[in-house]
């Protein structure tokens, strides 16, 4: 994950939806695994994260198909936690902004006062 | 003595006979002829002893030949036996050489096809290095000195055999029976407990031992194009079949590097200097399919545990500072792993070569994947803490490649995301208190302010 293994590094924009949009969009949800494997130790631990088949219908660049498994889709961990990490950021500025305007309506008020 | 009576004087020498006296009367010359000898009157006493030598006899009858040694350069004879002593009795004629026992030959060495019958010990020397054939069937091997032998040993038709035990009393030995051949390191008193055992049955060929292992001879250079590695194929009734094989390798680029890859299917892991790298069947990274990952997250792990902030910024401030940004990697556009001109090897079902076969290493294109994370050289200049630094770099085996956990951006996420909900919280504390100070105001002047964190609040 460095510029020298990427191309088209660009600003994140799915499906015209900012990655705050995004998270939102397509919230985690909880999952409990399945025991439909082969008894791993996975089986009936509680996960959380997005769900595939909803990222999916939001942008299907999203997932991963997996080829063993037709029509079965994934999604890659590492954009799950690029997706917070946008989604954060995007999130702080959003709380700064608020953050100034709560100063300024303070400030307002005391003067108003 | 002359005719007149007169003796003459005794001569000097008498070459060894001397006269003796025949009869007791005086017989002239040539009185006595063969006529005068009446028959059978020359008796056993008259002649004297060793008298009669081979040229005084014709024939012989062997039957009288019952006591002494009977000396002779040649002796011929249709069948020579030893008397019979307690039932024992050898017999050597044209067939051969017979050892009885009474009515059985326990015994023979038989001229018609040179068969040896030995129903005894078989003792090949009486000390020192030698092999002893029991009656059973087992053969036993000496040492120069001592008695700790090795042996095969004839189980009921099936075989074990085994070399010397040693102070522990372990060897090794081959046991081959109808239903397997196995090779196998253990007691040899008992034969239980096998530290180690390599088996071939009906079904399988399997190995047991503490320590199994493949040694790959580099010594005899590059065997073919790919060098010097552990191969998994299949076969049918056809020969191998040149598809669905793993390779395992030590990398000749880099020689602390060892692979193992599937060569149709296009992917591989390196184990490399500290960590595993998933990769195609080059060393470009390849994806990971699997349904979580678990990190090692017990405090009892780890040191210098701490509140997330690197020098004067806090996680959500990081997420700010190198944003996320999405990408594609450069070898999702790159063209898919090919052979280097690689021929297969293969054999028939007996072992035989066959004509090699290309090794199929072409892959049809993928789709391109979007991917979203923050840089790593990005996070050099405000986090260099969570950059790896020596990861290989792209398209070699080089280190200096830049590399995030995934662990730690979702970790950093996490952060991020507490600290923005104590600030939503912090703001909404504010405007609780804005809410209340306004509703103090009776002035009638409206202020939209619902304490959500919506940029239309």
């Amino acid at each position: 994950m460095s510029t020298q293994d990427g191309v088209g590094s660009t600003e994140i924009a799915v499906a015209n939806l900012s990655p705050l949009q995004l998270v939102q969009a397509a919230r985690a949800v909880e999952t409990t695994q399945s025991s439909g494997g082969s008894g791993g130790t996975g089986d009936g631990q509680t996960a959380y994260g997005p769900a595939a088949a909803t990222l999916a219908a939001i942008d299907p660049t999203l997932v991963v198909t997996l080829s063993d498994t037709p029509g079965d889709v994934a999604v890659n961990i590492t954009n799950v936690a690029g997706l917070a990490w946008a989604a954060a950021a995007e999130a702080g500025d959003r709380v700064a902004a608020l953050e100034t305007r709560v100063r300024d309506l303070e400030r307002r008020l005391a003067e108003f006062l | 003595v002359d005719r007149n009576g007169n003796a003459s004087p005794p001569s000097e020498t008498s070459d060894g006979v001397l006269p003796k006296q025949l009869v007791n009367i005086d017989i002239g010359p040539d009185a006595i002829s063969r006529v005068q000898i009446i028959d059978g009157e020359i008796v056993r006493a008259k002649i004297a002893d060793l008298a009669v030598n081979s040229a005084k006899i014709e024939e012989i009858e062997v039957g009288k030949l019952r006591a002494g040694t009977m000396t002779a350069n040649v002796v011929v004879g249709g069948r020579f036996s030893t008397p019979v002593v307690n039932g024992n009795q050898v017999q050597f004629d044209n067939a051969g050489i017979r050892l009885y026992q009474g009515n059985t030959v326990v015994g023979r060495w038989q001229v018609s096809d040179a068969s040896m019958l030995v129903t005894g010990t078989y003792l090949s020397a009486l000390s020192g290095r030698r092999i002893n054939i029991l009656p059973s069937g087992t053969m036993l091997f000496y040492p120069s000195a001592g008695t700790n032998f090795g042996f095969i040993e004839n189980l009921d038709g099936d075989l074990r055999m085994s070399g010397q035990f040693n102070q522990d009393q372990r060897a090794g030995y081959l046991l081959i029976d109808e239903t397997r051949a196995a090779l196998t390191y253990s007691q040899i008193a008992t034969y239980n407990k096998p530290r180690a055992r390599f088996q071939v049955d009906p079904i399988a060929a399997a190995s047991w031992a503490p320590i199994i292992s493949a040694r790959i001879d580099r010594s005899l250079g590059q065997p073919d194009s790919l060098g010097p590695r552990w191969l998994y194929t299949n076969f049918s009734a056809s020969g191998d079949i040149g598809t669905s094989i793993v390779h395992l390798q030590q990398l000749s680029a880099a020689s602390n590097h060892a692979v193992m890859y599937g060569a149709n299917s296009d992917a591989g892991i390196v184990f490399d200097s500290g960590f595993i790298g998933v990769v195609h069947n080059n060393i470009n990274p390849a994806d990971v399919h699997a349904s979580g990952f678990i990190q090692v997250s017990a405090l009892a792990a780890k040191r210098d545990v701490a509140p997330v902030r690197f020098g004067g910024a806090s996680a959500a401030r990081i997420t700010q500072l190198a944003r996320a940004r999405s990408f594609y990697y450069h070898h999702e556009f790159e063209a898919r792993p090919q052979s280097p001109g690689t021929m297969l090897r293969r054999f028939d079902d007996e072992g035989n070569d066959i004509d090699p076969v290309p090794g199929e290493w072409t892959h049809p294109p993928r789709r391109p994947v979007m991917h979203v994370g923050p840089m790593a050289d990005d996070l050099l200049a405000v986090a260099p803490q969570i950059v790896h630094t020596d990861l290989p770099q792209r398209g070699t085996v080089d280190s200096g490649g830049l590399g995030l956990s995934v662990g730690t951006v979702a970790g950093l996420a996490y952060a991020a995301a507490g600290e923005l909900a104590d600030a939503h919280d912090a703001l909404a504390a504010q405007v609780a208190a804005l809410q209340t100070r306004l509703d103090r105001l009776d002035d009638g002047v409206p202020i939209v302010v619902d304490g959500t964190l919506t940029e239309d609040s």
